[in-house]
């Protein structure tokens, strides 16, 4: 036998191999065709039954579908409603015991089984669903996991309090991403005191910024005096997140210094402050606005050019800077 | 010297050509294994994008990263209108739509101007990329976030560079004019930038081939499979790119190539690099091994990331004629961009770009071509001849054709494990037999096509005898 | 009673309108594409279709287009029920004639108090 010999054979057995995954896929791919149209009939009696019983009409339940059947003919109804209905349909899901497979995967060994189950849990959303997340987003070993489990709190608003989600996603240790930044946002609503006595502890100022700027969410206009002193802060990039919160939370106290800040010696500062005068339909603005059009710096010049522009109302838009977000 | 000695010396020559062009095919397969491999373990470990996240993106659209999408445009002028409302149509919480009008001969500007009510504007070109001359910038009194450059012609490298000048966003996305979007598209190619800490700079994604679906006004409605071979042929070729090569390559860090057809980038990135060159064939290929090369000289820290999923489709040729011309344009442009940066090729200095991933585009594009349809000469021959073990000239044939065969339906495994975006099973079957049939005939074809990208960069140019001959060439 | 078409290729959504729309005396019909919905218009004129906008053969806005121009059928009231939630989707489904614009998830009940209004109005 020379080498050329195990190669023909290698090279055979791998392809055969290959050409044998390849067809089991195909098979599977064609009874799952041969067998959509009972399956859709089979969600659809399913979904007809939980109507039924969310109306609360008295229907036959003996059990002549299993679990997971009818998990999965909820997951297809989850996305198509909302109120509660949804929110009655998902109690009764819950006693069905629809969820203990899921419950069980979020045990998993394997990070994307476990994650795969977050997501479920986030669609339902439910006591448990939100019980389990928080448990997951505590105690996972692994990073992925915890902030995946973070996000679906977050679309469920159930979020522990910013310190605390602050420690779990190990944020200190990492840089900030966009979406940690959208994490620290959907707490401030919850935990607005929180979020405030957090600034009080010894942060790095790249987090600090973040937590300025989701102070801005958090639609509590009480925040406005920590933002005014955030305005002058010795940090550019705070006196720009302070802006942009003061902008989010549309108090109209904040127009004396987003318009100091129109002057600001940092270029970012000064872009900052172009864009909260936008949104805060800022027309007192204007004057200031136009010294900015002859700005060194080409960027500044362009926004304010573009602000005046979305601040001026014409005839056919009115002022669009008041819409956009 | 006696005629024994030149049929020594000729016999010997012949033996080391098959040799040589054994073990070069033999290379390559096995780089295609381990991707294989490698892309295998990506999909299986690989998350489904969760709806926690993207709850959160859609809740908080601020946070998405504005994106310019620059669509560069020549003669278009019977499908503009209908692609750029597709373009305008995106799902994305901020996007401008910045169309180029490269000089055209035809109504594409006028088509515009009508269509979508836009007038004469001064709009302040940022960074002046392009070496022609714009003749001047259209906004639309309906659409606020479309914006028409006119200019005079250039190459499309131009028209894009003209574009990213006028781009504002931090991020661009620069497509071809003829390329379909995925309704999602921008969604799904943005959504690393969600992830990132500042390094990320670019991002490719998976491009697949319209022929055969159903295109209505310039979005796709209904996947199909094109009736000709050469179409399905190419499926599958697409799909061992970018599922195979791409996604391999990108978990290495060693992504090489992001297609002219969709390709999403850091704006300023782009402007300090000075843009796409204007004068190689190969400006996509080009512009990526340019970006690593510009990040590792500055010692910055930089990641180029690919999303497997769909973001684009694009029509291919639909016959042999057309693609002979596409093909040895693509080699063209990988040997004029190879030479260009031949001092990457083995270089430590570049880490892994430097000895991973460009000695493998060498090998892929300059070495295997010509070592495959020389092996399937100079094998057969020396076996007839008795010159080498007939066995060996067999192998050649599994390892070239069989294993090819294999590579191809295993990229089939993980599209239908993963993306199952073939509509039925009987158009999986169809692909699936493409697939093998693939290997007999059409590959060795594409071969052909691809020497004759190797005359035309030898005509153009003659600086590349400057890197040492590899055993084979025109003499 | 008022009879209501659904044009819709979800078989899950369609049970659910079909079940609320019963429940409340409707008399409902079923397109499972676009084509078909507009068969069904032509051949048994409902009082209001509900009309998806992503769906095989002919996409919802483009039945709703057909409608519109159909001086047969362009008084029919059209409640659009889709995933497209942008704005520029809402104005054009709006400005293309739809008499409501409703996004998936939806309130069953938000859509039945809407139908109730749109067919007292008509009558």
């Amino acid at each position: 036998m020379s080498v050329y010999h195990d190669i023909v054979l290698g090279t055979s057995i791998c392809a055969l191999a290959i050409c044998m995954v390849f067809m089991v896929l195909v098979l599977r791919r064609y009874l799952a065709e041969l067998n959509r149209a009972r399956r859709d009939e089979r969600d659809t009696q399913i979904t007809r039954n939980y109507l039924q019983r969310v109306a609360g009409q008295k229907v036959d339940v003996s059990t002549n579908w299993g679990r997971n059947t009818r998990r999965a003919a909820i997951s297809r109804i989850l996305p198509l409603l909302r109120g509660g209905e949804r929110t009655r349909l998902l109690q009764i899901a819950e006693l069905d015991g629809v969820l203990a497979e899921t419950l069980r995967k979020s045990h998993g060994v394997y990070r994307k089984e476990r994650i795969d189950a977050i997501h479920l849990l986030q669609r339902f959303g439910s006591e448990v669903c939100i019980a389990r997340l928080r448990e997951l987003m505590a105690r996972d070993g692994n990073l992925k996991v915890r902030l995946e489990a973070a996000f679906a709190l977050a679309a469920n608003d159930a979020l522990p309090p910013p310190r605390e989600t602050l420690r779990l996603i190990r944020a200190m240790e990492r840089q900030p991403t966009r979406l940690d930044i959208a994490l620290l946002r959907s707490t401030a609503p919850l935990y607005p005191e929180q979020m405030i006595l957090l600034l009080d502890d010894d942060l790095p100022d790249r987090w600090r910024v973040h937590l300025i700027d989701a102070i801005g969410w958090s639609g509590d206009m009480s925040v406005i005096g920590i933002l005014e002193q955030a305005a002058s802060h010795s940090n550019p990039e705070i006196r720009g997140a302070a802006l942009r919160a003061s902008a989010r939370l549309g108090h109209p106290g904040a127009a004396q210094w987003v318009v100091a800040a129109l002057v600001d010696p940092v270029i970012s500062v000064r872009l900052q402050a172009i864009s909260a005068s936008v949104r805060l339909g800022l027309r007192s603005a204007i004057p200031q606005l136009s010294q900015l059009t002859g700005d060194p710096e080409l960027w500044v010049k362009l926004r304010a050019e573009q602000a005046i522009e979305e601040l001026t109302p014409t005839e056919r838009n009115g002022a669009i800077g008041e819409v956009r977000t | 010297m006696t005629l024994a000695d030149m049929i020594e010396i000729a016999t010997n020559l012949i033996v080391w050509l098959a040799l040589g062009c054994f073990i070069v095919v033999a290379a390559r397969n096995a780089i295609a294994l381990v991707q294989l491999l490698v892309a295998g373990w990506v999909f299986l470990t690989r998350v489904s994008p969760g709806e926690g996240a993207s709850d959160l993106w859609h809740r908080y659209a601020d946070l998405t990263l504005p994106i310019s999408v620059i669509a560069p445009a020549y003669n278009e002028e019977l499908s503009i209108v209908q692609s750029t409302k597709a373009l305008l149509a995106l799902e994305y919480p901020e996007h401008e739509v910045i169309v180029v009008n490269d000089g055209s001969k035809d109504d594409t500007l006028g088509e515009l101007v009508r269509s979508f009510d836009m007038y004469e504007t001064q709009r302040t070109q940022i960074a002046v990329l392009q070496t022609t001359r714009i003749r001047g910038t259209y906004r639309s009194r309906r659409y606020p976030n479309l914006l028409v450059v006119d200019k005079e012609n250039g190459r499309k490298a131009d028209a894009a560079n003209a574009g990213i000048g006028f781009a504002r966003t931090p991020l661009v996305c620069i497509i071809d004019a003829d390329s379909i979007i995925e309704p999602d598209g921008l969604l799904r190619a943005a959504e690393p930038f969600m992830y990132d800490d500042n390094r990320l700079v670019a991002v490719g994604g998976a491009i697949r081939i319209a022929n055969g679906c159903t295109i209505r006004g310039g979005s796709l409605q209904k996947i199909g499979i094109a009736k000709e071979m050469v179409p399905r042929f190419q499926i599958v070729e697409y799909l061992r790119a970018f599922l195979m090569n791409r996604v391999a390559n990108a978990h290495t860090n060693t992504l090489m190539l992001i297609s002219g057809a969709f390709g999403l980038f850091r704006r300023s990135t782009l402007v300090e690099m000075g843009g796409y060159r204007h004068d190689t064939v190969g400006e996509d290929l080009e512009l990526v091994v340019r970006l690593h090369r510009y990040m590792r000289d500055n010692k910055r820290d930089y990641r180029i990331s690919f999303v497997p999923d769909i973001v684009c489709w694009t029509e291919a040729p639909a016959a042999l004629r057309g693609l002979d011309n596409q093909r040895a344009r693509w080699q063209q442009g990988a040997l004029e961009t190879l030479q260009r940066h031949r001092g990457m090729i083995g270089n430590p200095r570049y880490g892994r770009i430097g000895l991973l991933a460009m000695p493998q585009i060498v090998l892929e594009d300059v070495l295997g071509p010509p070592a495959e349809l020389i092996g399937y000469l100079v094998l057969p021959a020396a076996a007839l001849l008795g010159l080498i073990d007939p066995m060996m000239a067999v192998a050649f044939f599994f390892v070239s054709v069989v294993f090819g065969c294999a590579l191809s339906v295993g990229t089939l495994v993980l599209e239908e494990q993963q993306l199952r975006r073939t509509p039925t099973a009987r158009d999986l079957i169809r692909i699936g037999i493409a697939a093998v049939v693939e290997n007999f005939g059409y590959r060795q074809v594409n071969l052909w096509y691809r020497l004759s990208g190797f005359r035309r960069f030898f005509r153009n140019d003659t600086t590349w005898a400057a890197v040492p001959r590899m055993g084979f060439g025109p003499n | 009673m008022a009879t209501i078409l659904i044009a819709d290729d979800d078989p899950i959504l369609v049970e659910i309108l079909k079940f609320r729309l019963e429940s409340a005396g409707y008399t409902v019909a079923i397109a499972r594409d676009g084509e078909d919905a507009l068969v069904a218009a032509h051949g048994n004129r409902p009082d209001l279709i509900v009309l998806d906008s992503m769906m095989p053969v002919i996409a919802g806005p483009e039945v709703l287009a057909e409608l519109k121009s159909d001086p047969d059928l362009c008084d029919i009231p059209v409640v659009m029920l889709t995933a497209r939630d942008g704005e520029a989707d809402i104005v054009a489904g709006l400005k293309a004639g739809a008499s409501e614009y409703l996004t998936k998830p939806f309130i069953p009940q938000e859509l039945l108090v809407r139908i109730s209004g749109l067919l007292g109005k008509q009558r």
